[in-house]
């Protein structure tokens, strides 16, 4: 047994995992979580100011209505007559969140609005809309592969002395883009793909043939 | 000139779109044609480069190693696309059954339209790289290669499979299941 194996066994775990989490949801529940998830990750990294400035925009509504809601209690405690000074609650937004947390929001909005689009096609799409089969489960593997880079370099931050990457080079317009994209490249599938060695033409077959019978296979499921 | 990988990648869109508009049950077909080319272009091109590298020097008498790099990578790129055309533009192996509907159809469709995509697109490309560009030569496309280009000359389908063994794989499975029908 190489060292090597129980990274394996736990790459292979979870491919499993999201293959079966993509079975039970469907093929158009994990299309729909793809492309918010894929879209939305790269679209935040281009716009991480805007991300920032929407939070801060949501941020200040919420706090200003608490600031409202004190200063109401505390009159009426105060009996509506006196003089209920300042107000209770004086920070803003932007006391909250400085321009260095621009990665920080934008990592959050994205969870959020995943988290979101997995409730979301739960309960928006019907289970008669969203076939399970092979092709379902390739998405959720699609999820699952996709995570890997943008979840793990902050996972790791959990364990010691090991050093937090970023998946990420935030740029201006579509260069800014493509650079995201050749480091998301760089830093999951090329990574994955380094480790699969010697074996990585026989596994490009099989994944080019499993994906091509899925695909064939909804046509045997059509048929009349 | 622009960037190559927007050259390339300019080509597969269009395949993508003309899947999408196809369908992808006839699609599938065509994926077997371009598996197939991809195949027989790599199992005869060891074997075929020392004739045609004789032949250029009998009928050119010339050394010029760039011209001959042309001439190899107009070979392989001619044999490719006239394969890749009469396989649009003839029948192919259909397999049975009816494609889902939309939006799901559509989907598929998109899905086989891009993986054909990026087969030819990715082919052309890999016949370009491995001769150094020839092409370049004549002002058709730009040699200097971006990061992300470098990046996605490893995902290129032959940098993938090199060897021609892998690619029999999807051709021999695809082809028992048209005729289990």
């Amino acid at each position: 047994m190489s060292a090597s194996t129980p990274s394996t066994v736990a790459f292979v775990f979870y491919v499993l995992l999201f293959g079966w989490i993509g079975f039970r949801r469907g093929l158009f529940r994990e299309l729909s979580v793809l492309i918010v998830s894929v879209g939305g990750f790269f679209l935040l990294q281009q716009n991480q100011g805007l991300a920032l400035e929407i939070v801060r925009q949501v941020l200040g509504v919420l706090f200003g209505l608490l600031s409202v809601g004190a200063k109401l209690l505390a009159s009426l405690r105060s009996g509506g007559g006196e003089d209920i000074g300042e107000p209770v609650y004086t920070l803003g937004a932007s006391d909250w969140l400085s321009d260095a947390d621009q990665p920080t929001v934008t990592f959050l909005v994205w969870a959020g609005l995943l988290l979101f689009a997995y409730l979301l096609t739960n309960k928006a799409i019907p289970d008669s809309l969203s076939s399970s089969g092979i092709l379902a489960s390739l998405l959720g593997i699609g999820n699952g592969l996709f995570y890997i880079p943008t979840f793990a370099p902050r996972l790791i931050a959990f364990i010691p002395e090991v050093s937090v990457s970023s998946v990420s080079s935030p740029g201006d317009g579509m260069q800014g883009l493509l650079d995201s994209m050749t480091d998301m490249m760089q830093s999951s599938f090329g990574d994955i793909w380094q480790t699969l060695g010697p074996q990585q033409p026989i596994l490009a077959a099989i994944a080019l043939t499993v994906l091509l019978v899925a695909v064939i296979s909804t046509l045997r499921r059509g048929q009349t | 000139m622009g960037l190559i990988e927007v050259y390339f990648g300019s080509i597969a869109g269009i395949i993508t779109l003309i899947g999408l508009a196809q369908g992808y049950a006839r699609e599938l077909g065509r994926s077997m044609i371009i598996i197939v080319a991809i195949f027989l272009l790599l199992y005869v091109e060891d074997r075929l480069n020392p004739i045609l590298n004789s032949l250029w020097r009998m009928v050119f008498s010339t050394e010029d190693v760039g011209a001959q790099q042309l001439f190899l990578s107009n070979f392989y790129l001619i044999i490719f696309v006239v394969t890749i055309f009469a396989g649009y533009a003839g029948r192919v192996i259909t397999f049975s059954g009816q494609q889902w509907p939309m939006p799901h159809g559509a989907v598929l469709s998109c899905l086989v339209g891009a993986v054909n995509g990026y087969l030819i697109s990715g082919s052309l490309w890999y016949y370009q790289h491995i001769y150094g560009y020839p092409l370049s030569s004549l002002g058709w496309i730009n040699p200097e290669l971006s990061p992300i280009a470098v990046e996605l000359i490893r995902y290129l389908p032959q940098n993938l499979m090199p060897s021609p063994t892998p690619w029999v794989i999807p051709i021999a499975i695809l082809l028992l299941m048209r005729v289990r029908g």
